[in-house]
């Protein structure tokens, strides 16, 4: 666990979300509602938990009897060749795709396979792109103004103000992501590297409990891969963080736990130095790169 | 209020000076300095420029291009219209007081239900506002929740507008078929040819410009503004943003709906008819044309655009009638390959930081 | 008053009997004569006496030339009918009139007199005659050689009154044509229910053959009998005109089906080249109606070219339209469509003022009135698939043709080098760039390929509907709706949509009306869009979004 290093936004920000109540051996009442089964109880071990999922397209298996958990705090790397399923499994994360086969909990009360990609955001998981996106035509204030955590209803939106709080709180994340000065800069106008960034914090302005990351290292100098890993590592503990990657210099230098998928299942998972140790990893690695 | 920059003081400055020039011009002195006609031709623009801010808002801010806003304008129309056929009573051709001259004509006995209280005014204004809207909620809550978009959603809100237009050429409708609502002899009891009259509706149409104006500008940069721009820039990221893109979509599309209705409505009285012609899809395409060349995304360049095409088009249908299709065509090819940020950016870029308005100019979205 | 009406019906009804008695003479005659004279001449007697001052006469020399099966006798016959015979008193010699007088008779088919014989005058007939003639004509045409004649000879005679038993049960006996025996039933069957003498089993077993046959025009006589004294006749009747009842409604169903298929497939045709422009190119073609408009003004131009050849000129307008239509379209794409890659919005906004320019450039430079395309021979006849239900031959070869084209437009897409191509820029620009695909010239391509069979369906449509500034306009929604409706990037869907709408567009035009079923169409495709946005037939992939 690090120390907050970059002021106590993080620490804000972790309070505000995690304080809904779950049911707990402290909170006899909410077992009413969620008994206690072998399966609830393995659900609130994990604030996400993904069972046997399997999507199919057209006869492709995307997903096949994909299984994933991951804990509160965790910053959990995974990696795969092209076509492993990556981005898949964070299309049924975020609900964007509906899988065949499976189960999908968040927080162990929320079904993500029945919730939409707004009530899964608005639950606390964020999710960067693999293309950088960012609103090309707003400033980056603006951009991450829009993305702040609060009441999203079209009629709410319409009278939203910034208030002081929230001022402050787009200054830290401004001064974090590196972009301080940047702030009325017009997006589109950003380097590669910076829009990645932006991209980050639009995420963090969510407040959100889990951060799917995909490929947030894609195309950026040595330099920038620094500073992104420096950013990485001080979310972790504050915020679930799922982070797809082919940068494996990258994977090193912030990974606990590896998980690889290949052909849309897990293949392996454990430390980096376990999992690649692993033949069946190193010939499906390998068995890519032959052809 | 960032609302209100300077483009927006200069812009009321100029209704104010134009609003006042009218008006003395035509009643502060004995013989009009301007003529009546040239009156009703402003308002007719004004009524259109009402019209391409609404396709603005939708389409420069949002990137949803309808080419149906016409149905809304010409619905809008219709409504104001009842009100207006009521008005003449008597004064028809058969003198009927219980129904207009085409009903007689066509052998309709009864008014049909949906002119329910179209002899009351404030009914009139309601519908006008209710039944665009109302068209507006249904195509737009179906269409954008089922996330039919970008040139799918064109093509659609086309479709729409056709089969409105066939729906009103048909005289079993009970809106005058063909011919539409014409011949209109009165408003709120005066005659809607006198001087007065003229003057007064241009006002209300500026006026009612004004306030579309001030409705959009606190729209545009209000947070909800922001999103709009984000859902042109790339719709599912708001999504990920934890905002319910539908009920955005839906609700700035009603609002756009609304301010085409009331154009519409201003336009019945001062153009003197309204028929199914504005239901077809050129008309619709062609307003939307004035947008793109006054410069999407600005609203001052809708209603620019507005006032030079509509302009340009009145002197040609006199000038030379046949010439009017070939420009008009030329206009859409060259300002879509040319002519990004319309004519309004290219005054824009010339008369530099003068006007200030700070916002959010196009940018294609890949 | 009554006195004269009496005498009038007197006279008629003994005009009719002596009409009856003529023919029945005349064929009794041929009867006894046989087929082995069947190339008989009339005497000069017979012709004298054509042109005799007695009525009498004149009415046995029209009775002998109906005797006479020579082709010459029938085309007497017939001009007497037209009034186009003429003859010169002195000689006796028989004129035809046809671009001047030509000598009929005695020398056959002589050569076209410049003057008419000053003695030639018309040889004059009076109604009753013509009633005659035109009974004798129609069975005359029951022994025609040509099979066609026949039919549509036997067809004449179901429901006539006045029907020579012996003619029909001659002719029935040596018959050989399905379709002519059926007719031929159908008139004694008709016969023996009208009969009054006829017996009940007699009359039962006219009312099964009717049923068998199906003839609509027994429906009244098999209604009066239906209300027959005799129950279990007036019962049998009810049961004959409850099935024929059903089997007009299932022609009925069938031909709306047809009419349905063949609008259908004139919006598959417009609908075909547009699933290649807005489909696999994703480029929104406004002026894609226009490509057809062109394609129809090229049949125009070409029948103006050959004013005698509209079918040639007709079938030399498909290559010709593709090829212009097809070059148009390459020179919009150079021009326009290309700076305007990836914004379809902007696309359709330009294409939009190019269907104008061309619209005016149409109305200013030929004409802003329709103008007249002819239809060959072969595309207006009529093509009798049973004898109670026929189609129009030119429906038949639109319906062909539009699956001629799509079979075309499919093997062109998946067989050929450019097909390949095609898929390959769709799928993926820029690695098929990179493996030596010219993106840019497969683009402008493609799109004339979709122009040009937009050119080829205007070719069809110069035949259905009429060719003018607005033709393009008033379809390209309609077919926008069916690209949309059966799923872009589809050509299957462009097929399957476009012969659902045009079929579903039948059936509500007589609930509804033309006007509102069109309006039902649209709305239904809008109402379909949004529960399915990919339309029938949905592109592959993992996201399809626009």
């Amino acid at each position: 666990m690090n120390p907050p290093t970059k002021g106590d936004w993080a620490v804000r920000a972790l309070g505000a979300t995690s304080s809904a109540p779950l049911a707990t051996e402290d909170n006899p009442f909410n077992q009413l509602v969620l008994p206690w089964t072998p399966k609830a109880l393995r659900r609130r071990k994990y604030i996400l938990l993904l069972e046997g999922i399997s999507v199919v397209f057209e006869g492709f298996k995307a997903l096949n009897n994909l299984s994933l958990a991951i804990k509160e705090g965790e910053l959990r790397c995974v990696i795969g060749p092209n076509g492993a399923g990556k981005t898949t499994m964070m299309d049924v994360i975020t609900g964007h795709a509906r899988p065949n086969k499976g189960e999908a909990w968040y927080r162990e009360n929320i079904n993500l396979l029945e919730e939409d990609e707004v009530f899964i955001n608005q639950a606390g998981i964020g999710r960067k792109f693999q293309k950088p996106s960012v609103f090309q035509s707003l400033t980056v204030g603006q951009n991450l103004e829009l993305a702040l955590k609060g009441k999203k209803s079209v009629f709410s939106t319409l009278l939203a103000r910034l208030n002081g709080e929230e001022a402050d709180f787009l200054a830290e994340i401004l001064t974090l992501i590196n972009l301080a000065d940047l702030r009325a800069r017009v997006a589109g106008s950003l380097s590669h590297g910076q829009k990645q960034w932006l991209e980050i914090g639009l995420l963090l302005a969510q407040k959100p409990r889990v951060l799917l990351l995909d490929e947030p290292v894609a195309g950026l100098t040595g330099h920038e891969i620094d500073r992104t890993t420096e950013l990485l590592l001080s979310l972790e503990g504050r915020h679930s963080l799922i982070v797809v990657e082919h940068d494996m210099g990258f994977v090193r230098s912030i990974a606990r736990t590896v998980t690889v998928l290949h052909q849309g299942s897990v293949l392996a998972e454990g430390d980096l130095a376990t999992v690649s140790a692993n033949p069946a990893v190193v010939e499906a690695y390998l068995g890519v790169e032959a052809c | 209020m960032k609302a209100f920059d300077q483009a927006f003081k200069i812009f009321t400055l100029a209704l104010t000076v134009a609003t006042l020039t009218i008006g003395v011009g035509c009643l502060g002195f004995s013989e009009p300095l301007i003529a009546p006609s040239t009156v009703g031709l402003l308002g007719k623009y004004l009524s259109y420029a009402i019209l391409a801010l609404s396709i603005d808002l939708v389409w420069g801010y949002m990137g949803v291009l309808s080419l149906g806003h016409g149905a809304f304008f010409a619905l809008g129309g219709y409504a104001f219209g009842m009100y207006l056929m009521r008005q003449i009573g008597a004064l028809g051709v058969y003198g009927d007081v219980s129904r207009p001259d085409f009903m007689v004509f066509i052998g309709l006995e009864k008014l049909p239900w949906p002119w329910l209280g179209s002899e009351y005014f404030p009914v009139a204004i309601l519908m006008t506002i209710l039944v665009p809207a109302a068209l507006a909620l249904a195509f737009g809550w179906t269409a954008f929740r089922s996330r039919v978009s970008g040139v799918y959603f064109s093509i659609m809100s086309q479709a729409l507008t056709y089969a409105l237009m066939l729906a009103f050429y048909l005289n079993s409708l009970g809106f005058g078929g063909n011919n539409g609502f014409t011949d209109f002899k009165k408003i709120l009891g005066f005659d809607v040819h006198s001087l007065g009259i003229t003057v007064a509706l241009f006002v209300a149409s500026a006026l009612v410009l004004w306030l579309a104006i001030v409705a959009c500008r606190l729209l545009v940069t209000s947070r909800l503004g922001l999103v709009m721009v984000a859902i042109r820039d790339h719709e599912e990221r708001v999504r990920f943003a934890g905002y319910k893109v539908e009920n955005v979509k839906v609700a700035v599309f009603v609002f756009s709906a609304i301010l085409a209705g009331l154009g519409g409505a201003l336009y019945a009285p001062q153009a003197g008819i309204i028929n199914p012609s504005l239901f077809s899809p050129i008309f619709s395409i062609e307003m939307v044309v004035c947008v793109a060349l006054g410069g999407r995304g600005s609203l001052y360049g809708a209603i620019f655009g507005a006032f030079l095409v509509n302009y340009v088009k009145s002197r040609l249908s006199t000038l030379a009638p046949d010439l009017w299709p070939f420009i008009l065509g030329t206009i859409f090819v060259l300002v879509t390959i040319f002519g990004q940020g319309g004519a309004w950016g290219f005054l824009r870029r010339g008369w530099g930081k003068l006007m200030g308005e700070k916002a959010v100019g196009y940018e294609p979205s890949n | 008053m009554v006195f004269l009406g009496r005498l009038s019906i007197a006279s008629s009804l003994a005009l009719a009997l002596l009409t009856m008695a003529l023919m029945t003479l005349t064929w009794s005659a041929r009867l006894g004569a046989g087929d082995a004279n069947s190339d008989e001449v009339f005497s000069a007697a017979v012709v004298k006496s054509l042109i005799s001052s007695k009525v009498g006469d004149r009415d046995l020399a029209i009775a002998e030339l109906g005797r006479d099966s020579s082709p010459l006798a029938g085309q007497i016959l017939a001009g007497l009918l037209k009034g186009r015979l003429y003859v010169d008193r002195q000689s006796g010699a028989f004129y035809w009139e046809e671009a001047g007088l030509k000598l009929l008779w005695p020398l056959a088919d002589g050569p076209a007199l410049e003057a008419a014989p000053t003695n030639a005058r018309k040889v004059a007939v009076n109604n009753r005659q013509r009633e005659l003639i035109e009974g004798l004509l129609s069975l005359r045409a029951l022994f025609d050689a040509d099979v066609k004649n026949r039919r549509v000879a036997s067809g004449a005679l179901i429901g006539a009154p006045n029907v020579d038993w012996a003619v029909i049960n001659e002719r029935l006996a040596v018959e050989t044509d399905e379709r002519v025996l059926d007719n031929l039933k159908v008139v004694q069957a008709l016969g023996s229910l009208r009969d009054p003498q006829a017996s009940a089993a007699s009359k039962l077993a006219a009312l099964t053959e009717l049923e068998r046959l199906y003839a609509p025009a027994a429906q009244e006589d098999i209604k009066a009998l239906a209300i027959d004294s005799n129950l279990e006749l007036a019962k049998a009747a009810q049961r004959t005109l409850r099935l024929m009842d059903a089997r007009a409604q299932r022609l009925a169903l069938a031909e709306t089906v047809f009419f349905g298929l063949s609008l259908g497939s004139v919006l598959v045709l417009i609908a075909i080249g547009l699933a290649i422009t807005f489909g696999v190119m994703g480029v929104i073609n406004m002026a894609h109606g226009e490509m057809a408009m062109l394609g129809a003004y090229t049949v125009w131009a070409l029948q103006s070219v050959w004013p005698g050849q509209p079918g040639l000129a007709l079938i030399l307008a498909l290559p010709t339209a593709f090829l212009v239509s097809g070059m148009v379209g390459a020179s919009i794409e150079l021009t326009v469509i290309k700076p305007l890659y990836q914004r379809p919005l902007e696309t359709l906004l330009a294409t939009f003022g190019l269907s104008l320019i061309l619209q005016q450039a149409a109305r200013k430079g030929i004409s802003s009135m329709n103008v007249a395309v002819s239809s060959p021979d072969f595309m207006s006849g009529q093509w009798a698939i049973t004898n109670n239900f026929s189609v129009t031959q030119g429906r038949v070869i639109i319906i062909v043709f539009c699956l001629l084209v799509f079979a075309a437009v499919s093997l062109i897409l998946r067989k050929t080098r450019l097909g390949l191509e095609i898929r390959a820029v769709t799928q993926n620009r820029a690695m098929a760039r990179a493996l030596g695909a010219p993106a840019s010239r497969v683009d402008t391509l493609t799109f004339a390929l979709g122009s040009g069979v937009a050119g080829v369906s205007g070719v069809a449509l110069s035949q259905l509907t009429n060719v003018g500034p607005n033709l393009g306009q008033d379809y390209i929604v309609d077919s926008f709706m069916v690209v949309v409706f059966g799923g872009v990037g589809n050509l299957w869907g462009a097929l399957v949509g476009g012969l659902i709408i045009g079929v579903a567009n039948k059936f509500l035009e007589p609930v509804n009306g033309a006007m509102l079923a069109k309006i039902t169409i649209m709305v239904g495709v809008i109402l379909f869009i949004q529960r399915h946005p990919k339309g029938l037939f949905p592109q592959r992939g993992r996201v399809a979004s626009f």
